[in-house]
């Protein structure tokens, strides 16, 4: 099922960051988000998880439940190693061997039973895809996840993320006009 | 030629540092006060008013070859560390409940209040009359204790990070694992902190509740006969046990808390 968004307005203290808002995220395709910072790129993704509620407006065709993300800020527990986050939010279902092959493939081997405290920043970025993908969900939802990486390894996690999100629903969110290409989004949709 | 930054002395930034045991580093502090302790009852030359250090850790080492000495640590371990088990069960409960239901923070937080702010003698006495006393002190010791687990847990609770919970939400993660791994590993500094206080509360409204209540083999009475008689050695050794106990029961929690934490990191 597709997902929709129709007539979403939102604003923070008589700051509109959404007006009138309406589009369609194809099922089981990429499409990328481009817009300038401020522009409500954001708050879009949130309102599409449920963690922010529009104030006018109506989303349907998102399959809560089965959902994950890349948020802005990672939102890593920084106590729990990169294996205990990924595995939190599995249901049980992801085995050591499929996280440490993805977490090699991103080039994170070294991360495996670290506590994400002692994480650099891109390291945490990648600890963060990582979760998203082996989450068991349907639809996947990344807030710039190559942020802070540098081309050879923005190249591999790339990669990565094409072949776990095949046949998903993508959203990514960029402000690199070079990323709808590279993520060979079906659907681009550039904000204001 | 290279500017040098340590005046070519290379050694003259590195202070030589010897790591010495932190029980090593407090014994001269604790060596000073055993003498002024020594002397002010040499000076007073009565051990009805000041007993000796000397003359205590004699009759400490008469109280540890004695069955009852035993029986009556015993006891008193049992029923306090009873009192402090139940109020950390019931705090951390309630706390959650409070969290949740804001008629539930409604209804404590005023009891919690009262609680805290009434003075222990006042409800030793009181429960006298219900409770028998040599229950009495599992009683005091937890009511002392509730409070401070409640107090510390809820504000622990209400720290928790919100965008873990946001994250959690969106993927759905189980609530025994959202216990477990986000609340807990964030709530455990709290958790700390509230057995820290907790424990040294515990022993001294409990024991305290044995001296007025005065059940029959306990610590507590043994320290209401030491002061019937005037038998202040014996009043001293008693309260070093009281002290070591207590301390000891302390280093046990934390200890048991770091594992927990340990545990969580590795989870």
């Amino acid at each position: 099922m597709d997902i929709i968004v129709e007539h979403l307005s939102k604003s923070y203290n008589n700051l509109q960051v959404l007006r009138d808002f309406s589009f369609r995220f194809p099922e089981k395709k990429t499409t990328c988000i481009l817009g300038e910072s401020g522009c409500g790129k954001t708050t879009l993704l949130h309102i599409i998880l449920g963690i922010e509620k529009a104030d006018a407006g109506k989303v349907s065709g998102v399959p809560y439940g089965r959902l994950s993300a890349v948020f802005q800020e990672d939102r890593l527990c920084e106590n729990l190693s990169a294996e205990a986050n990924i595995r939190l939010v599995g249901k049980g279902r992801i085995g050591e061997a499929q996280i440490r092959d993805t977490m090699e493939a991103v080039r994170l081997s070294e991360a495996f039973h670290k506590p994400v405290r002692e994480l650099s920043g891109g390291m945490r970025r990648r600890v963060a895809v990582v979760r998203a993908l082996l989450a068991d969900a349907e639809c996947i939802v990344m807030d710039e996840p190559l942020k802070g990486l540098d081309e050879e390894t923005k190249a591999a996690v790339l990669r990565v993320i094409k072949e776990y999100t095949e046949g998903k629903t993508l959203i990514v969110v960029t402000h690199d006009k070079e990323e709808p290409r590279l993520f060979g989004a079906a659907a681009l949709l550039e904000m204001p | 030629m290279m500017p040098s930054t340590t005046n070519g002395n290379s050694n003259y930034n590195h202070k030589s540092k010897v790591n010495i045991p932190a029980w090593l580093a407090k014994a001269p502090a604790i060596l000073f006060w055993l003498l002024v302790w020594q002397a002010a009852s040499m000076k007073l030359e009565q051990e009805i008013l000041l007993a000796s250090p000397v003359s205590v850790v004699k009759k400490l080492g008469e109280l540890v070859c004695t069955g009852d000495f035993w029986r009556s640590a015993a006891f008193s371990c049992g029923r306090i560390g009873a009192g402090f088990v139940l109020a950390l069960a019931l705090g951390i409960v309630l706390a959650i409940l409070a969290h949740r239901f804001w008629v539930a923070a409604a209804l404590l937080t005023p009891l919690m209040a009262v609680i805290k702010s009434t003075p222990v003698a006042s409800f030793i006495i009181l429960c006298l009359i219900w409770i028998p006393s040599k229950n009495l002190s599992v009683f005091i010791s937890f009511l002392m204790v509730l409070p401070v687990v409640y107090t510390n847990l809820l504000t622990g609770i209400g720290q928790t990070d919100r965008k873990l919970l946001e994250m959690a939400d969106v993927f759905s993660v189980p609530l025994r694992k959202r216990a477990f791994t986000i609340y807990l590993s964030q709530v455990l500094p709290y958790l700390v902190t509230a057995c820290t206080l907790g424990l040294g509360l515990c022993w001294k409204a409990g024991v305290a509740a044995e001296v007025i209540g005065v059940p029959s083999g306990s610590i507590g009475e043994k320290l209401y006969h030491a002061k019937v008689y005037l038998n202040t050695p014996d009043l001293f050794a008693w309260t070093i046990v009281i002290i070591a106990i207590s301390f000891l029961f302390e280093k046990c929690f934390l200890w048991l808390l770091g594992r927990l934490e340990e545990r969580i990191e590795r989870m």
